[in-house]
C-alpha cells in the first residue's frame, strides 16, 4: 500500500505538533519517522491510524483520501509501545480477536491464529494469560495480533521501548525479519537513532512538528541536510566557519558551520593541528577523546588507540568528511 | 450517540437534582410570588423547632466526638503497629458501617430500657432497684440515639485518619525522630497536624450524618429532632415550615462542606512517590493480646444492637428476664405470611433491581464520559455526578415528595400518592448513583485507552470494542459497585419512610417502622424477624462485593 500525506497539520492549542507535514511511504518499505520526544511523531503515526484528526491536509493509502474514514475501516495494525494486550483474553484469543472482528470462519481463523503466532515463536503459549508473559513475549503477542490480519499498513509506536537492551535486539532483528518476509507496508515511530539505522528502508527526522530530512540511513547519516540532523543521527563535532579550527582545517567559507564526526578525526604523528586530551573514555573497541586545542576549541574523536590525560597529540580531518552547513 | 448520551444525563440531572432543589428553595423562600424569610422567622420564633435543633445539634456533637475518642487511637494503631490478626480486625471494626441503625434501635431498646436486660442483670447485683430502675437510655431515648450514631459512624473517621496518616511521608516523622522526639511528641507535633485535613473531613460527614438521620430518632419515636419534623411535616406540601426546615438543613450541611474543604485543603504532606516505607511497631504479645482484645471488645459493643434484634426475632418469650425464656421461628414463618411483610420484601426486591438497573445505566454513561470524552461542562457534570453523596437523603426526600407531588405537574406518573414505584426507583437510584459512578470510573481509569484503541484498530466498532474489551475489564468494579448499590437500596430508609405512602407499595424498611408502630404483641418480633433478614441480604452481599474488590472495598466509602 502506497501512502501519501500532504500538507497535514494539526495543533493542540497553541502548540502546532504537525505543521504541513509532506511525504510518500512507498508500497512495501519499512519507513522510520525519527526524531526526539515532542517532534510530532507519534501524532502522525496517530493520525494515520485514526486516533488523531488533522486539522488540516490529506492521508492516502493507494491514491485514496482516508482521512474521513473511522479508524476502524482503515485497516491498518497496530503495535503500542504499552503492548496493548488485553489481560483478560488468552494469548489466543488476543490473537484471534480481529479475525473475529472480520467475522472470519472458525477452522480459517485457527489456522491462521496459530500460523501467525508460529511467525512471532509464540505458538505453545496459545493457552496462557497475558500476566504470565515477560515484556518481550507481550510485544511478540502484540506482534502477532497485528500480523494475523493481514493489515495493508503496518504501524509501530516505539515497541521496543519499554524492552530492556538484549529483548530490543531481539525484537529488532524479528521485525526486521517479519518484514522481510511479509513485505507489508510499515511506519515505524522511535527516537532511537540506531533502531533507525539499522532496520529502515527510508527514513523521516522530523523536529517541531516539521519534516527535517527524508532518504536512506546512508544519506542521512553521510549527506545530513542540518546540523540538527547531523547532530541528532550520529555525533557530530560542530563549529562556526569563521573559528580559527575551520581556518586550520583549510575550510575557505566563513559563512555558516562546519561539522565533522569524531570517527573522522585522524590523529597524526606529525604535521596537523596540535591539541592537548582533556578526557579519554575507554568504549571496548575504541577510544572516545575529548581534545582542546591551542585556541580553546573542545572536539571529540574515536581512536583505536587511547592516549593519557593531558598528553600532547596532533590531528587532522580530511576535506571530503567536513560537513557544511549554511544556517 | 456522542451528542445523545450528555443530553440525557443533563436531563436526568436537571428533572431529578436541580428541579426538586430549585422548587426547594422555592418554597421556603418565597410567600404569595415575593422573596420571604417569614418562613425562618416563625421557626426561629417556635420554641419547639428551637428545641428540636438543639437537640440535633447536641446528638451530632456527641456522636461525632463519641465516634472521634473511638476512631484516632485505633488509626494510630492500625497504622503505626503491627500484631496478629491486624488484616482481619480491621474488616471486622468497619462491620458497623454497613448495619443499618435504624434496625438496631430496636434491639437497643430491648437491652437498655428501664426493664431492659442491663436492669434485670444488674438488679440481680444489687445495683439496681427494680422500682425505679434508671432509664439509660434516658428520655425518649436521647442517649441511645447518640450511642447507635456513635457506633455506626466511627468507621467513617477510622477510614478516614487511618487514610489520612498513612498518606503521611514517613520521612517527616523520622526527621522529628532524628532530631530527638519521642513517641506521643512526634505523634501532637508532627502526625496530628498533617493529618488533621483528612481527620476533618471525615468529622464532618460524621457529624452531618449523624444531624440529619431520620431513622434512628424515629425508631425510638423521640419527635423533638430535625429529621423527625421534616417527617411529619413532608405530607402537608402546603406548610411552608417544612420546606424551611429542609433549607436551613441544607444550609447546615453547606457550611459544614464549605468549611471542611477549606480546613481540609492543604494536602501538603502526602508521601512521595517510591518513598521510604513507613517503619512500623511490631507489638509485643501482651500489649498485642491487649489491642485485639480492645478491638474485638469494640466490634462486641457495636454488635449488641443487632444481636438484641436476632434474640427478639427468635423470642417467643421475652418478659422481665435478661433473655428469651422461650424461642421459636415461628415469625419468620409470619414475615413469608402476612400481606404487609411479605409484599414489602417483594416491593423492596423490585424497587432495588429496577433502580440498581437504572444506576447501571447512568453509572457506566457518566463514568465513561468523564474518563473518555471530552466536552464543555464535564466539572460540572463530575460535581452533579458526586452530589448526591452530599446531600442528606432526608433534604432529596423532601424535595422529591413536594415537587412531584404538586398538582397538575406534566410527570404526574411520579406522585408518590399514586404508586410510588418510579419515584421511588428514581430516588434510590439517584441517592447512590455516586457509588456506581466511583466503581466504573475506577475501572475505565485503570483500563489504559490503549487496549481500547488497538480493538478499534483492528476493525471494531465502538460497540464491539466495549463488550469484549472495556465491559471484562471493568467487570469486577460493576459486579463490586452493583452489589453495593443494590443493597443499600434494600435498606434505604429516608426515600422509603418519606415517599411510600400506602401499604401496599411499602419497601421493607417502611414495613418495618410500621409494624413497631402496631399494638400487636408480636408485631416487633414480626419487624425483628424482617429486619434479621434484611440484615442476611446485606451481609451476603457485602461478603460477594468484599471478595470482588478485594483492598479496594474501602475507597467506595471513602469520602
Amino acid at each position: 500500500m502506497h501512502i501519501q500525506i500532504q500538507n497535514l497539520t494539526k495543533s493542540f492549542g497553541a502548540n502546532r505538533v504537525l505543521d504541513d507535514i509532506t511525504l510518500t511511504v512507498n508500497s512495501g518499505e519499512l519507513f522510520f519517522l525519527l526524531g526526539p520526544s515532542g517532534c510530532g511523531k507519534t501524532t502522525l503515526l496517530r493520525a494515520i491510524a485514526g486516533f488523531a484528526e488533522p486539522d488540516a491536509g490529506d492521508i492516502r493509502f493507494g491514491g485514496k483520501s482516508i482521512v474521513s474514514v473511522p479508524p476502524r475501516a482503515r485497516n491498518t495494525a497496530l503495535v503500542f509501545q504499552n503492548y496493548a494486550v488485553w489481560p483478560h483474553l488468552t494469548v489466543f484469543e488476543n490473537v484471534a480477536y480481529g479475525l473475529r472482528v472480520r467475522k472470519v470462519a472458525d477452522g480459517e481463523l485457527r489456522r491462521r491464529v496459530q500460523a501467525a503466532l508460529r511467525q512471532v515463536g509464540m505458538e505453545t503459549y496459545a493457552g496462557r494469560k497475558p500476566a504470565t508473559l515477560s515484556g518481550g513475549q507481550l510485544q511478540r503477542v502484540a506482534l502477532a495480533r497485528a500480523i494475523v490480519v493481514e493489515p495493508d499498513v503496518l504501524l509501530f509506536d516505539e515497541p521496543l521501548s519499554n524492552l530492556d537492551a538484549k529483548l530490543r535486539l531481539e525484537i529488532r532483528a524479528e521485525i526486521k525479519r517479519l518484514h522481510g518476509a511479509l513485505k507489508r507496508t510499515s511506519i515505524y515511530v522511535t527516537h532511537d537513532q540506531h533502531e533507525a539505522l539499522t532496520m529502515a528502508d527510508r527514513i523521516a527526522v522530523m523536529r517541531d512538528g516539521q519534516i527535517q530530512q527524508t532518504g536512506t540511513p546512508r544519506e542521512i547519516y553521510e549527506c545530513p541536510a542540518n546540523a540538527f540532523v547531523a547532530s541528532f543521527i550520529g555525533e557530530l563535532n560542530l563549529f562556526p566557519a569563521a573559528a580559527p579550527l575551520a581556518a586550520a582545517l583549510g575550510v575557505t567559507v566563513s559563512d555558516g558551520q562546519i561539522g565533522f564526526r569524531p570517527e573522522h578525526v585522524e590523529l597524526t604523528g606529525s604535521g596537523g593541528i596540535p591539541a592537548r586530551v582533556l578526557d579519554c573514555a575507554y568504549l571496548g573497541a575504541a577510544s572516545e577523546l575529548l581534545l582542546q586545542t591551542a585556541a580553546g576549541e573542545q572536539l571529540k574523536a574515536r581512536a583505536t588507540v587511547s592516549a593519557a590525560v593531558g598528553a600532547a597529540v596532533r590531528f587532522t580531518v580530511s576535506g571530503e568528511n567536513i560537513l557544511f552547513f549554511n544556517h | 450517540m456522542k451528542k445523545l448520551l450528555p443530553l440525557t444525563v443533563t436531563l436526568f440531572f436537571a428533572v431529578f437534582l436541580a428541579w426538586p432543589l430549585a422548587e426547594l428553595l422555592k418554597g421556603a423562600f418565597t410567600d404569595g410570588g415575593r422573596f420571604s424569610l417569614r418562613y425562618f422567622q416563625l421557626i426561629f420564633d417556635n420554641p419547639f423547632y428551637s428545641q428540636c435543633f438543639l437537640n440535633s445539634a447536641l446528638i451530632a456533637v456527641w456522636s461525632t466526638l463519641l465516634a472521634l475518642a473511638v476512631a484516632l487511637p485505633l488509626a494510630w494503631l492500625f497504622n503505626r503497629c503491627e500484631f496478629p490478626a491486624k488484616t482481619l480486625l480491621n474488616s471486622l471494626l468497619l462491620l458497623p458501617l454497613i448495619l443499618p441503625p435504624f434496625v438496631g434501635a430496636i434491639g437497643l431498646r430491648q437491652f437498655f430500657t428501664r426493664y431492659g436486660t442491663l436492669n434485670l442483670l444488674l438488679e440481680k447485683t444489687g445495683l439496681v432497684n427494680l422500682a425505679d430502675p434508671p432509664d439509660w437510655l434516658a428520655s425518649g431515648g436521647f442517649y441511645g440515639i447518640i450511642l447507635l450514631q456513635a457506633l455506626h459512624l466511627y468507621p467513617i473517621l477510622f477510614l478516614s485518619a487511618q487514610a489520612a496518616m498513612a498518606n503521611l511521608d514517613p520521612a517527616l516523622r523520622e526527621a522529628a525522630a532524628n532530631l530527638g522526639a519521642r513517641g506521643w511528641r512526634v505523634f501532637r507535633t508532627v502526625t496530628l497536624p498533617l493529618a488533621l485535613p483528612g481527620i476533618f473531613a471525615g468529622t464532618t460527614i460524621v457529624f452531618i450524618a449523624a444531624f440529619t438521620d431520620l431513622g434512628v430518632p424515629l425508631m425510638f419515636s423521640f419527635q423533638a429532632t430535625v429529621p423527625s419534623q421534616i417527617f411529619n411535616l413532608v405530607t402537608q406540601p402546603d406548610n411552608p415550615l417544612g420546606y424551611a426546615l429542609v433549607v436551613l438543613t441544607l444550609l447546615l450541611v453547606a457550611l459544614l462542606f464549605l468549611l471542611g474543604r477549606r480546613l481540609g485543603g492543604g494536602n501538603h504532606a502526602t508521601a512521595m512517590r517510591g518513598g521510604a516505607q513507613a517503619l512500623t511497631v511490631r507489638l509485643g504479645r501482651l500489649p498485642a493480646l491487649l489491642a485485639t482484645a480492645g478491638v474485638l471488645g469494640l466490634v462486641a459493643v457495636s454488635v449488641i444492637p443487632h444481636l438484641g434484634v436476632v434474640l427478639q426475632s427468635f423470642s417467643a418469650r421475652w418478659f422481665m428476664t435478661a433473655l428469651p425464656t422461650e424461642w421459636s421461628g415461628q415469625f419468620y414463618r409470619e414475615v413469608f405470611r402476612l400481606d404487609a411483610t411479605a409484599l414489602s420484601v417483594k416491593n423492596s426486591l423490585l424497587y432495588s433491581v429496577c433502580s440498581l438497573s437504572l444506576d447501571l445505566l447512568l453509572g457506566l454513561a457518566i463514568a465513561w464520559l468523564l474518563t473518555r470524552e471530552k466536552f464543555r461542562g464535564k466539572a460540572l457534570l463530575d460535581t452533579a455526578a458526586m452530589l448526591p453523596l452530599a446531600l442528606p437523603g432526608l433534604v432529596l426526600a423532601f424535595a422529591y415528595y413536594v415537587t412531584f407531588s404538586k398538582p397538575g405537574s406534566p410527570l404526574a406518573f411520579l406522585d408518590p400518592r399514586g404508586n410510588p414505584l418510579p419515584l421511588l426507583v428514581i430516588a434510590y437510584a439517584m441517592h447512590r448513583l455516586p457509588y456506581l459512578v466511583r466503581a466504573a470510573y475506577a475501572g475505565f481509569q485503570q483500563v489504559s485507552a490503549a487496549l481500547e484503541e488497538a480493538s478499534t484498530n483492528l476493525g471494531a466498532c465502538a460497540w464491539q470494542t466495549f463488550r469484549r474489551v472495556s465491559l471484562p475489564l471493568i467487570m469486577a468494579n460493576l459486579v463490586a459497585g452493583s452489589i453495593l448499590t443494590f443493597s443499600f437500596a434494600m435498606l434505604d430508609v429516608s426515600n422509603s419512610l418519606m415517599l411510600a405512602q400506602e401499604s401496599r407499595f411499602y419497601p421493607i424498611t417502611k414495613a418495618i417502622y410500621s409494624l413497631m408502630g402496631r399494638i400487636t404483641p408480636t408485631a416487633a418480633n414480626i419487624a425483628c424477624a424482617l429486619g434479621v433478614l434484611a440484615l442476611l441480604l446485606l451481609a451476603a452481599a457485602l461478603y460477594l462485593a468484599a471478595r470482588l474488590m478485594g483492598q479496594k472495598m474501602g475507597q467506595l466509602f471513602r469520602s
